[in-house]
């Protein structure tokens, strides 16, 4: 029973839409029937209204002009922002190929001389935006693709002395010198480039040579070959090596050739591991728009002067959640105390989207799983999703193991994957514990009730 | 700028740190009115606003790359203009008396002034009549549409005590603006008590 203090108490709660259903329902129905309470909430809405229409301050035109005049000395011009087309890269990186084909042989003298060799002082990898959302420029526009990330490539420089690595909110990892240098290829990307040689040749290490992957080689692939590089590679910003492609393009022996002509396999590697990935989201995504019939959420928050209260959320609905419907009633939001971002959209189904890191999405979509049956069947795709892409990690890394000559450098790799092998300085205040018990519930439910879905049995257990 | 607009705030960041001017203007554009209504209602003084304003843009810019958490942008920039606020106000110089109507610098139709200006001069009155305890988390929640979780973030408080200050603040809000608009509308007064008998 609702009282008229009632509603003057939770009129906020109403207001900010974080009513459980029943409860709107119940100060709905009392509104109707008070007057006075009516009144109250008119009021309320009114002055409110007046507040953030009038209440702002009347910034000048030219505001931005008034603090870009002042900061004119520290903005340097415009850089020429790397945007290489896909089929640029494509080509280059065929002719790569065969350059590197033709140094790699047994012509001496088309090697750079040891002291053009590659020494590279610093290099930064970040994740394009926060918690490592893949987003596509591609067409023009940015939009979010799929949530995640995953570390499929990895390089070892010569003579750098510092790596640092730090995707979303996690705070950076510095790869000591000489170790491994992971490039993320879901959203992430080489920042800074590398700093000139300075380091004496006499003093750098001998570049790493990946070893031969015959499993990979494009010749035992005889079903379903995966091209070297896919299209949709082109929604990723692979700053670092599409440079080192353009200045072996152009025939030049500076470091960032001889950087990537050391490598030469590797990159090949990277090639079909981007081709495999790209196929693979692809191939997930198109079954989630096929069945779900979802449409692309734009980046960006919503309009806050759109949003309303809820009207037609699941009755289950969402405990501990804001949620915001906008007035057509076709989109709302859900942002959980994890700060994980769910986007539900409605256009006869749901959309149901989560961002950030496996360590945070993973207790979210457990907690839908549990708890919000009307939601059960998306978190379980997403929950195949997750499994499938560390499956797929899983296979690169220990299915054929790349013998990585840097311990710690691997567990970095885990670590950014989903949390496993945080180093004990970084690692969050006993979380990874409560999550490994909720994840081992959800296996023992996942296994109980069959689902039709995926097969727990192929998750690979090392990741938790 | 145009090609900005639909670019998350961490991208535009990246891009400014790769020297694109135009990245960082949209910006200052796209967190302008949040950055100066929050100064504004910290300082109650439109000038010093603006000022304090355009030096929490040239620190969010130099230290850019002092940001670090990713997709909480919004809630750094103000993070420092709070914290720029907060060294204004202890300056202690005198208040400007100047109109916002005078800041922005141009003057609305004189058939419409009238009721913008009353009508503005009334929204920030009330507001002056308000604890900046509860002042600022009003502001931020239902004039810059800050979620709860940010205005924590810049506020140094706990969601639930901002929630509760932003229902409080809507409560006190709500009453003295009746009180202020009955004694110029005669037809409000009716509803001045404003509570529930």
């Amino acid at each position: 029973m609702t009282n008229c203090e009632h509603i003057a108490n939770r009129y906020s709660a109403y207001r900010d839409a974080e009513l459980a259903e029943s409860e709107r329902e119940t100060f709905e129905t009392h509104l109707e029937g008070c007057r006075d309470c009516r009144a109250l909430v008119d009021q309320w809405d009114d002055a409110l209204a007046d507040l953030a229409e009038y209440g702002g301050f009347p910034v000048p035109d030219d505001f931005e002009e008034l603090v870009l005049s002042r900061l004119a000395p520290e903005l340097s011009p415009p850089q020429r922002r790397p945007a290489w087309p896909f089929v640029l890269t494509a080509v280059a990186a065929s002719l790569l190929t065969v350059w590197v084909l033709q140094w790699m042989g047994p012509s001496e003298e088309a090697k750079p001389s040891a002291e053009h060799e590659a020494h590279v002082d610093r290099v930064q990898v970040e994740a394009i935006s926060g918690e490592a959302e893949t987003l596509d420029w591609a067409s023009g526009r940015w939009r979010l693709l799929k949530p995640g990330m995953s570390l499929l490539a990895s390089s070892v420089l010569r003579g750098t002395r510092e790596t640092t690595i730090r995707v979303g909110n996690n705070a950076p990892l510095r790869v000591p010198a000489g170790s491994l240098a992971w490039v993320g290829l879901d959203g992430a990307r080489l920042l800074g480039e590398a700093q000139p040689p300075t380091v004496s040749s006499a003093e750098s290490r001998p570049l790493y040579d990946a070893p031969e992957r015959p499993e990979l080689a494009s010749s035992n692939r005889s079903q379903d070959p995966i091209p070297p590089v896919h299209p949709s590679v082109s929604k990723l910003d692979i700053a670092w090596p599409t440079e080192a492609v353009r200045a072996a393009w152009q025939g030049s022996q500076s470091w960032q050739a001889a950087l990537v002509a050391g490598q030469s396999r590797w990159w090949s590697e990277m090639s079909e591991l981007v081709g495999a990935s790209a196929r693979w989201t692809d191939s997930v995504a198109d079954r989630l728009r096929a069945e779900m019939d979802v449409k692309t959420s734009p980046v960006g928050p919503l309009p806050a002067e759109s949003v309303t209260r809820s009207t037609d959320f699941p009755a289950s609905g969402p405990t501990q959640a804001d949620i915001a419907v906008l007035p057509s009633g076709d989109a709302r939001t859900w942002s959980d105390p994890r700060e994980t971002l769910t986007v539900l959209r409605r256009r006869g189904q749901v959309e149901l989207v989560t961002r950030g890191t496996y360590s945070k999405r993973i207790p979210l979509l457990l907690d839908i799983l549990e708890n919000e049956p009307a939601l059960r069947d998306l978190a379980r795709v997403q929950l195949e999703e997750i499994l499938g892409e560390l499956e797929r990690n899983r296979v690169y890394r220990s299915g054929q193991p790349i013998p990585f000559p840097q311990a710690e450098s691997l567990g970095a790799m885990e670590w950014l994957t989903d949390g496993a092998s945080l180093p004990p300085a970084l690692q969050p205040d006993g979380r990874r514990q409560e999550e490994e018990d909720r994840l081992r519930r959800w296996r023992e439910w996942w296994n109980s009730n069959q689902p039709a879905v995926a097969r727990v049995e192929q998750a690979p257990t090392g990741f938790f | 700028m145009k090609d900005h607009c639909h670019l998350p705030d961490d991208v535009l960041v990246d891009l400014t740190r790769r020297g694109q001017r135009s990245a960082f203007s949209e910006l200052v554009h796209r967190h302008k009115s949040a950055v100066t209504g929050l100064i504004q209602h910290k300082l109650r003084d439109a000038h010093r606003t603006l000022d304090v304003s355009q030096e929490v843009f040239l620190k969010v810019f130099r230290n850019l790359s002092k940001y670090e958490q990713r997709g909480r942008f919004r809630a750094w920039v103000l993070k420092i203009a709070s914290n720029a606020a907060m060294d204004a106000l202890r300056e202690k110089r005198p208040k400007s008396l100047v109109f916002l109507e005078q800041v922005r610098g141009h003057a609305p139709a004189a058939s419409e002034a009238l009721e913008l200006k009353e009508r503005r001069e009334a929204i920030h009155a009330t507001l002056d009549e308000l604890n900046e305890a509860f002042r600022v988390p009003l502001t931020l929640r239902d004039i810059e549409g800050l979620s709860y979780e940010e205005i924590a973030e810049v506020t140094g408080l706990a969601v639930g005590t901002v929630k509760s200050r932003v229902h409080r603040g809507r409560e006190r809000f709500r009453a003295k603006y009746l009180v202020r608009q009955s004694r110029t509308k005669p037809e409000h007064r009716e509803m001045e008590s404003g509570g529930i008998s």
